[in-house]
Order: structure tokens, then C-alpha cells, then sequence
């Protein structure tokens, strides 16, 4: 098997040159898709024909020629299977959707589309982003390309592993408490969150509104800002959007970091659950910082303790209300012979809905009902603040650029050794989740192996709105290291 | 024996208002009433995964705009949050509302009772919210039907403190306030299609109790008669049950405008619990004391206003200027007929408008609106009455005319030969016709009996078809009886 | 707050979700764990913080009062497991 499948960036000047045609590198990905995907397991829904038309017609806009060719014509991504594109299943990898065909497009795959990409496919996924180790996905578990035994991570493990395994040039993945850069981190990827609002995410069905937000999931840095500026910027669709403009993330990418100040916090690097194969690599990284001229800052955040609580109030709460809408009359599962109104409600969403998302949806409704709101989501709101003004207080005292830390506390681990435990699951996103609540950017980017040859990823966490920073800061690190340019096993 | 106890009733009311927008709360679908089932929805009143909600302008304006004219607080940073609940007519499993922070807190309208009495009814808050769909159940076998065409449709629901003390005071507090929404151009009022609908709670107590009694919530009241007659029923209810020693349960109870009760519902949710927090969709309402003044500075006269300045500008009576400011489209033609009869009194169009006009409009079952005399016709008619063109009675011929037929009075006085005849000569010859024909009853006038006066000025009247300027034959008369 | 069967029972009714009595042991268990993670927040002194419901700051835009919409019901209907007279179709709703 070959490995040459190009980066986003690469299939961009491969196109331009005419080294390669869309159908050539299409097909190329529909390929790997075909040899691999039965053993990882990172596709639901692959759309070839779709995919082999939309190559065939960029290939035909840019023998037209001219300017004003879309920056990404031709280029074949794989997109999570929440984000809603018209005609195409799209299923969340919730049996409740599983034969759900949505009517209109995602704002950010129309936007993509209208960049010139080719959509190979829709990617397997925790069932409504629920897990961090895709093993909710009624579709069965996505695999990791560095070990098929292990987990790729979640909630967007099939665009992890897709990329990883040069199943596609580049993905799309969304992150509600991690769901991007904790599987990055396990594959050996790149993946973005943005700031929330950043993105539109109008069509992308939702998980936990106030949380969700939609990123890049790439093999470099450089990649993700070539998807970022074409997925972010104000959509009139979606009224938490950010009406701002959008920087030049490309064109900042090559600055030199000489004189940034980057937080370490503490509370990060002591926890007790990293792993010393993680904090071994995190140190390495500070020592290729503090060479490429930055300051690494010792910073507290003392309330990211609580942030495993909060999250897991506020994101089940948002849950039970957003995931209230499956109820088998308008679209999805619906129960046989339901006998009456209760019954047509209660057995449907028992049968289209896991254990995973009936646990969340049960858990929100408690923290909401009658007599707990104000123990549970109004007390978690409050902290959520408190939390948000550590990460501001941290940025404008210590004046810093970027903050780093680890993104996963240890490397992808075995398949089936944390889903009968709900809460050792949820302690996987220890690190990422805070970033949600406080609403920031921060990406995931490789920075080691451990013991068994796994990659290690670390975090790199902006102030709102500059995800130029942390674009920089991972973009000068992969110039000065070459961890993420190693491939997978299974992909080799 | 004891003295039987006396009763005090308490209502509350909840009215929903849907607001008269071209298009829905959150999405770009119509606002309209009555298309065939399912053809005015789009994923996002489906509720579809993914999709999100979008602030209609006008909804925040309206609100606003009602909310000045209740007199209440405009709230600078109002939310929107769910209220989450299963039911088929609500796609989405929560209706978007506004719980903690609505936009209007804290107003009131002033009613005006029999005997001149007026009472402050307050208005506890008024919050935007989203209406639902309709379930169709009639005539279907072994199914209901969903069509959620009205779902989307902006609602503004405003809660009034239990200040009402019976049934009559309700139906004019309703409306007063149907007539104020529907001044505004907010909400169209119509009562049977649903556009403006009212839950009343209604409680008893013994006269005295300060502490509310136990509250019934009556629904499916689709008139202002029936709101009343609903009460008057629920209130006989309560005190039969509390005579009978038993007690009063909160619950909701639906009117049945057929059998003229009302009758428990079985729970929608067995166990009401809403679940009520933030929308995270929407971010916070702002709304900066700037925009109210613009709002405030494009509002139409508020009926209270109006009802005050007619008093004060045209020197109406209390009752005139409430039969006049009533409706919008009344105070307007009222000041359209003023405007064209100019110099005439105002007070005079007022009449003219209330006994002659409305009562034709009443005897005929119409609106203002339908009309048949248009405000400026009847305004050139009283001016010409002023002008001395025409008499009174004349004019009242002249209206009859208009309202058959429409048309421009003057060309009617004209055509009918109608004008006023005030020529000294013409009335002076036909005087001395008629004193000729009578010399007994001359005589009988000079010896004193001077009621015959009437007599002479009839008989002139007669001979010139009414058309004399009465003024002018009275001097006359006067003028040759007492001089030979 | 101790959670117990009846209360997931509950809270199950309240989400529309048939939960199984053989189900019920289990999720109770998980669900008494994951709570008792929350209990940490109970100590944290929150007095006169303002409740953080949107993770940026921001008001809410306007759309302008437009129909932009037009019938779309076949579209609509094509997702919906039974139809009938242009209507989606489910048990008698009693009233």
C-alpha cells in the first residue's frame, strides 16, 4: 500500500500544477476508503459517485482556467457524520437517524463546497458526539490506525483516523468538550476548535448548543488554516455566530513566536491522571519553545479542577432539551405499532437512542427538573464563569500569547477498557474541556510517542478570537520538529 | 343560624397574542392564517436537526411597542429560554419563551366601569414566545393529524395580576386591551381564528380574605362572551363545592361553549415539570434607551391619549369621547368628518356620528369600516348645516340620501332641489300668502294666544317644502304680526 | 440527594425514554456516580457570580420581518415515517 496521499496543502499546488487531476486524487482516497475502511471502521457513509462527479467538475473549472478558482477545487475531505448536507444520509451515528436524509446543507460543508472540495464521505463518530472513544456509534468503533486494538478517540474519531490514514486529504470534525483534539491527539493529527461562534453551526445537529463548535482535522498545521479560512466568518443562519471579520490565518502562519509568552498551568501538569509518557513529551515541546525564543510562563488556573462537573451538567442539560425533537413523528426511528401517544414517544426513543445519549439525557433532565436546577445548572453556570475568568485573568496578567498544555491525559488506549465506566470515559476530556466553557480556541497537535510507539498530541490554547496565535505557535513547532509526519501503521 | 358567607372573585388572565408580522417568529415562513396543512413550514418551524432560530425584528419592536402602551418596564436585557415539553404539536420538545428575564415587566391598563368608575388592572410581565402547531383529531379515524403551520408564529403573552373582580370587569378589560393591540396594528384581535386568545385563572374567597384561593385555569375560550360566561359559570362551581364543605383542586379546565361547563383536563403532562432554562441559541435581548424613544416617537396615539384629548380639544363628554376612541378606525373618521366640517362644532359631528351614523351601522350589523358615508361626505353635509345651505332636517334627508347611494352631499342638495331658502323677499311673500288665508287667527294671536306662532310657521314650512330657513321665517312672522 | 430507582423512573418519564426494570439498577448506579462527581461544586462560594449561559458575550442579531420561505411540504414530508393528507400522522391524542 502507498502512503501517497498529499496534504491539503500539497493536493492544492498538485492540482494547480496539473501533477495529479481531482479524479486521480479522489479515486486515490475512494481507494484507501475501500481497502481500509473495513478494517477501521472510519466511514458510515462513503459517496463515491457523489465524490467522482464533484472531482470530475473541478477538474473541469480549473482546465477553464481563469481567476477566481475556488482555493480548495478538487480536493477530497471526509466530514462528520452530524453535519447535515442535502440528499446525503446523514446519521449522526444514532440509529434514530440512521435512514435520516436531510433537506438543506450545513453552512459549513455549503461553504466548503462552494471552496471547490470534493466530499468523499460522511465519518463515523460517537452516537450525537457523546464519547470520547467512538465506541457509542451504533455503526460499531472506529479503530486507530497506530493500533486497530485501540481507540482513535472521540467524538470525531472517524475524521481522525481518516486522516491519519490518508483515507482523505483532510476532515472535518466538531468539538463540544474535546471531540477534535483529544482524537487528533490519539492519531497523530491536527485538530482545531475554534472560538466559539467563529463557525456557523447551522446545520450541524447539535449536542450541546452553548458548547459545539466546528474545526479543522488535518495531518499539518498549515492545513488547518487553509480549512479554517474557508469555514469561518458570520452567518445570518445561526445567531451565536461572530459578526467579525476573518483574518489571514494562512499569512500569519510563518511569524516568528521570538519573545511570546506561553502559560504552563500548573493545575495541567500536575494532575495526577497524566500519564509521564505525556508529561515527558509536553517538556520536550517547552525546550523546542524556549529555543524557537518563547517564554514558557508557570500560570494558575485554579478552577480547572471543577471542570469535569460543569461540563457534565451544562453539556447533558443542553442534550435532553436539543435531543428532545426525536420523538419518531417527522423524521428517524419510529417504533412498530406504537399503541398510544406515550408509547409511540417513549419506545421510540428507547429504541433509536444508545445507552450513552439515554444516560446524558436522563442525567440533563435531572440537573434541570424541578427543585435541582439551582443545585446543579445554576451552580454550573456560575462556576462555568469562574472558570471562563481564569483563562481571561491568566491571558491579560501574564500577557501571554498561547497556553499550553497537554491535550489527553495518556495516548489512545485499548478498545472496550473504559466504556463500561462512565466516568473514567469522562475524565479522558480533563483537559479540553475547560477551553469550551470558556468558549476559546485551542488546537491539538502531535508532540511524541509513548512507550508503545502512540502519539502523544499537546494543546495549545488561544485568547477569543486569535486563532492566529495558536496557528503560529503549532505551525513554528512543526517546522523545527517532524512528529507529524509520521504515518500509521496501518497506512504505510 | 349564621350569616351565609359572601364571595369574592379573583381573575387573572393570560392572554396570547399573536402578533401580526408578514413573517414567523424565528424563520422566514408566512404569518397567515388558514393554508392547507403543512405548506407554510420550513426545517426550522419542523424543528429538524441542526437548524437554528432567527430573531424577527418586527417581533422585538411590537413587543416593545405593547409594552409602552401597558405602561411597563421595558426590561434592557431580556432572554429567551425553553420550556420543554413532549407533545406533537411541538416539534421541537420545548416551545422557545422567555422565563426568568422577560421583556416587559410591571405595567397596567386603566378600565373604565359602569357609573364612571375606573380601575388599575395590572400587568404582571409580557414575554415573546413561539406558538404551536394544531393537532386535527375530528373526523379522523384511529389517529390524529399534525399540521404545524401555526408553529412559529410570534406570540406576545401578557399576564395580568389577579385585579379582576368579575366576569363584567373582565369582558372590558378585554376589551380595552383587544382595542389597544389592535390600535397599535400589533395583533388583529380576531378572537375565533386564535389570534388573540385568553386563559383566565379564577378563585374564590370569602369577602375579606386577603390570601387567594385555590385557582381553577380555564381554556379553549374563543370569545369575550364566552371568557364571561365561562367565569360566571366556574365561580358558581367553586362556591358549591366550598358550600359543600369540599375543596377547591388546581387544575386545568376546558369551557364548553355547547354544553355551557367546564370540565377538567386530563394532564398534557401527567407530571408538569417545564425544565425552564436559557436558550443557548439566542444570545441575551438588548435593547438601549434609544430605540425605545424611536419606537415610542412612531407609536400611534394610545386610546387613553386620544380619549383625553378628545375631551379636552373638542369639549366632548366622558361618554362621547369613550364611544369615540373606542376603536381606532372611529376616532379617525370621527376626526376626518371634524376636519371637513370646519368651523362647525365638533360637538355637533360627535352627534351626528354616534346617533345617526353608528346607529344605522348597529341597525345594519357593520364595522366603521363599511361605511357607506365616508367621514369627509358627512363632514361637508354638517358643514353646510353650519353654513345655513340646509336646515337640520334637511341635512338628516341629505344623509339618508348618502347612505343609500354615497355620494357627495352637495350634489345631492343640488339635484334634489334641497338648499335653504333664506331670501328676505321670497320668505316675506310667502308670509303674507299665508297671513292673508288666516285673518281669525290673526285676530286670535293679537288677543293673546300666541302658541298659534307654530301654526303660522308650519303652514309656511309646508308651502316651502321645508326648505325655509326657519330663523329667517320666524323674524318675518314676528316681524308683520306685531307691527298692523 | 440520593438518587434512587424512582428517580430515574422519573426523570425517565420526564425524557420520554422506556427504561426497563432491568435496565433500571444500572443506569441508577451510573448515574448516582456521575452526580456524586457534582457534589464538588457545592463548596465552591459562587455568591454574586452571574450565571454563564452563551460562551462569548454577545446580543442577539435581527433578521429583517421578510417571507423568504415558500411551500417546501413535500420536501418536509419525505423524512416523516407516516403521512396522511399532507399531515404527519400519529396515535389518537386524547384531550
Amino acid at each position: 500500500m502507498d502512503a501517497s496521499i498529499p496534504t491539503l496543502v500539497q493536493a492544492v499546488e498538485a492540482l494547480q500544477q496539473r501533477q495529479i487531476s481531482s479524479e486521480e486524487l479522489t479515486g486515490a482516497c475512494l481507494q484507501r476508503i475501500a481497502d481500509l475502511n473495513p478494517t477501521v471502521n472510519a466511514f458510515i457513509t462513503v459517496d463515491a459517485e457523489g465524490a467522482m462527479q464533484a472531482a470530475r467538475q473541478a477538474d473541469q473549472v480549473r482546465a477553464a482556467g481563469g481567476g477566481g478558482i475556488p482555493p480548495l477545487t478538487g480536493v477530497p475531505l471526509a466530514i462528520k457524520d452530524l453535519f447535515c448536507t442535502a440528499g446525503l444520509r446523514t446519521t449522526c451515528a444514532s440509529r434514530m437517524l440512521e435512514q435520516f436524509v436531510p433537506p438543506y446543507e450545513s453552512t459549513v460543508t455549503a461553504r466548503l463546497r462552494e471552496a471547490g472540495a470534493v466530499i468523499l464521505g460522511k465519518t463515523n463518530m460517537d452516537e450525537f458526539a457523546m464519547g470520547s472513544s467512538n465506541e457509542t456509534s451504533c455503526f460499531g468503533p472506529v479503530r486507530n490506525p497506530w493500533d486497530l486494538a485501540r481507540t482513535p478517540g472521540g467524538s470525531s474519531g472517524g475524521s481522525a483516523a481518516a486522516v491519519a490514514a490518508r483515507m482523505c486529504v483532510a476532515a472535518i470534525g466538531t468539538d463540544t468538550g474535546g471531540s477534535i483534539r483529544q482524537p487528533a491527539a490519539l492519531t497523530g493529527t491536527v485538530g482545531l476548535k475554534p472560538t466559539y461562534g467563529r463557525v456557523s453551526r447551522f446545520g450541524m445537529i447539535a449536542f450541546a448548543s452553548s458548547l459545539d463548535q466546528a474545526g479543522p482535522m488535518t495531518r499539518d498545521i498549515r492545513d488547518a488554516a487553509w480549512l479554517l479560512q474557508v469555514m469561518a466568518g458570520h452567518d445570518p443562519k445561526d445567531s451565536t455566530a461572530i459578526n467579525q471579520p476573518v483574518p489571514d490565518y494562512v499569512g500569519a502562519l510563518d511569524r516568528s513566536i521570538q519573545g511570546w509568552r506561553i502559560g504552563l498551568p500548573a493545575e495541567y501538569v500536575q494532575s495526577n491522571g497524566l500519564h509521564p509518557d505525556v508529561r515527558a513529551a509536553l517538556e520536550a515541546a517547552m525546550a523546542v519553545y524556549r529555543e524557537l525564543g518563547a517564554e514558557i510562563v508557570p500560570i494558575s488556573l485554579p478552577y480547572t479542577q471543577h471542570a469535569i462537573p460543569t461540563y457534565y451538567i451544562i453539556a447533558p442539560a443542553e442534550a435532553s432539551s436539543n435531543l428532545a425533537r426525536y420523538d419518531g413523528i417527522r423524521f428517524g426511528h419510529r417504533c412498530a405499532h406504537p399503541k398510544d401517544l406515550k408509547d409511540l414517544y417513549a419506545r421510540t426513543r428507547a429504541e433509536g437512542f444508545g445507552a450513552e445519549v439515554k444516560r446524558r439525557i436522563m442525567l440533563g433532565t435531572y440537573v434541570l427538573s424541578s427543585g435541582y436546577y439551582d443545585a446543579y445548572y445554576r451552580k454550573a453556570q456560575r462556576v462555568r464563569r469562574l472558570i471562563a475568568e481564569d483563562f481571561a485573568r491568566a491571558f491579560q496578567e501574564e500577557r501571554l500569547s498561547v497556553i499550553l498544555t497537554p491535550t489527553a491525559p495518556e495516548s489512545a488506549f485499548l478498545l472496550g477498557a473504559k466504556n463500561q465506566d462512565p466516568v473514567s470515559m469522562y475524565l479522558s476530556d480533563i483537559f479540553t474541556i475547560n477551553v469550551n466553557l470558556a468558549g476559546l480556541p485551542a488546537l491539538s497537535l502531535p508532540c511524541g510517542r509513548d512507550a508503545h510507539g502512540l502519539p502523544i498530541g499537546m494543546q495549545l490554547i488561544g485568547r477569543p478570537l486569535d486563532e492566529s496565535a495558536i496557528l503560529t505557535a503549532g505551525h513554528v513547532y512543526q517546522q523545527a520538529t517532524d512528529w507529524h509526519l509520521a504515518v500509521p501503521g496501518c497506512a504505510s | 343560624m349564621t350569616t351565609p358567607v359572601r364571595y369574592e372573585t379573583v381573575i387573572g388572565l393570560e392572554i396570547h397574542t399573536q402578533l401580526a408580522t408578514r413573517s414567523k417568529i424565528f424563520c422566514g415562513c408566512p404569518n397567515r392564517f388558514g393554508a392547507a396543512p403543512n405548506t407554510q413550514i420550513c426545517p426550522v418551524c419542523a424543528a429538524f436537526p441542526g437548524v437554528l432560530p432567527v430573531l424577527n425584528q418586527a417581533v422585538l419592536e411590537m413587543a416593545i411597542m405593547t409594552g409602552l402602551a401597558l405602561h411597563g418596564e421595558i426590561r434592557a436585557r431580556n432572554e429567551f429560554a425553553r420550556k420543554n415539553y413532549f407533545y406533537p404539536d411541538l416539534p421541537a420538545g420545548y416551545q422557545i419563551s422567555q422565563f426568568e428575564l422577560p421583556i416587559i415587566e410591571r405595567g397596567h391598563l386603566m378600565i373604565e366601569l359602569e357609573g364612571g368608575v375606573r380601575r388599575r388592572i395590572g400587568i404582571t410581565r409580557a414575554h415573546m414566545e413561539v406558538d404551536a402547531g394544531k393537532n386535527l383529531h375530528e373526523g379522523i379515524q384511529g389517529a390524529s393529524w399534525v399540521d404545524l403551520n401555526r408553529t412559529g408564529t410570534p406570540l406576545l403573552e401578557i399576564v395580568t395580576e389577579p385585579d379582576l373582580r368579575s366576569a363584567v370587569e373582565t369582558g372590558v378589560f378585554l376589551k380595552k386591551l383587544r382595542g389597544l393591540v389592535r390600535h397599535l396594528g400589533v395583533c388583529d384581535g380576531n378572537m375565533e381564528e386564535g389570534s388573540f386568545r385568553c386563559d383566565a385563572n379564577v378563585s374564590i374567597r370569602p369577602l375579606g380574605e386577603h390570601r387567594l384561593g385555590t385557582r381553577a385555569e380555564i381554556k379553549n375560550l374563543n370569545s369575550i362572551r364566552n371568557v364571561m360566561r365561562a367565569i360566571d359559570y366556574e365561580v358558581e362551581r367553586q362556591i358549591d363545592l366550598v358550600e359543600c364543605g369540599e375543596a377547591v383542586v388546581q387544575e386545568t379546565r376546558l369551557w364548553d361553549a355547547n354544553q355551557n361547563h367546564t370540565r377538567t383536563m386530563r394532564g398534557k403532562e401527567e407530571a408538569h415539570d417545564y425544565r425552564y432554562f436559557p436558550e443557548p441559541d439566542l444570545p441575551p435581548v438588548v435593547i438601549v434607551p434609544e430605540r425605545i424613544a424611536a419606537i415610542r416617537a412612531r407609536m400611534p396615539e394610545l386610546p387613553d391619549e386620544k380619549f383625553a384629548r378628545f375631551q379636552k380639544d373638542y369639549g366632548l363628554s366622558d361618554y362621547d369621547a369613550g364611544v369615540l376612541t373606542a376603536e381606532r378606525e372611529m376616532a379617525d373618521y370621527f376626526e376626518a368628518a371634524v376636519q371637513a366640517a370646519q368651523p362647525a362644532d365638533p360637538k355637533g359631528v360627535a352627534n351626528w356620528v354616534m346617533v345617526e351614523l353608528l346607529g344605522r351601522l348597529n341597525r345594519a350589523g357593520q364595522e366603521i369600516g363599511d361605511s357607506p358615508v365616508v367621514a369627509a361626505s358627512l363632514g361637508r353635509l354638517l358643514r353646510m348645516m353650519h353654513d345655513g345651505v340646509i336646515s337640520g332636517k334637511i341635512a338628516k334627508t341629505v344623509f339618508g340620501h348618502m347612505w343609500e347611494g354615497g355620494g357627495d352631499p352637495a350634489r345631492i342638495v343640488a339635484e334634489q332641489g334641497l338648499v335653504q331658502v333664506s331670501d328676505q323677499g321670497a320668505i316675506e311673500a310667502e308670509v303674507e300668502r299665508v297671513l292673508v288665508a288666516h285673518p281669525d287667527k290673526i285676530a286670535q294671536y293679537r288677543a293673546g294666544k300666541s302658541q298659534l306662532l307654530g301654526f303660522f310657521v308650519g303652514e309656511i314650512m309646508k308651502a316651502m317644502r321645508g326648505k325655509a330657513n326657519p330663523g329667517v321665517v320666524n323674524g318675518v312672522l314676528k316681524e308683520k304680526l306685531e307691527r298692523s | 440527594m440520593s438518587i434512587t430507582e424512582d428517580t430515574i423512573r422519573h426523570v425517565a418519564t420526564l425524557a420520554r425514554l422506556e427504561i426497563s426494570s432491568a435496565e433500571l439498577p444500572a443506569y441508577t448506579g451510573q448515574i448516582a456516580r456521575i452526580l456524586g462527581l457534582m457534589e464538588q461544586l457545592r463548596a465552591i462560594p459562587t455568591d454574586g457570580v452571574e450565571p454563564m449561559s452563551h460562551a462569548v458575550e454577545m446580543t442577539i442579531p435581527e433578521r429583517l420581518d421578510q417571507v423568504v420561505n415558500t411551500d417546501q411540504r413535500a420536501l418536509l414530508l419525505a423524512n416523516a415515517p407516516d403521512v396522511e393528507a399532507g399531515c404527519f400522522r400519529v396515535p389518537k391524542i386524547i384531550e
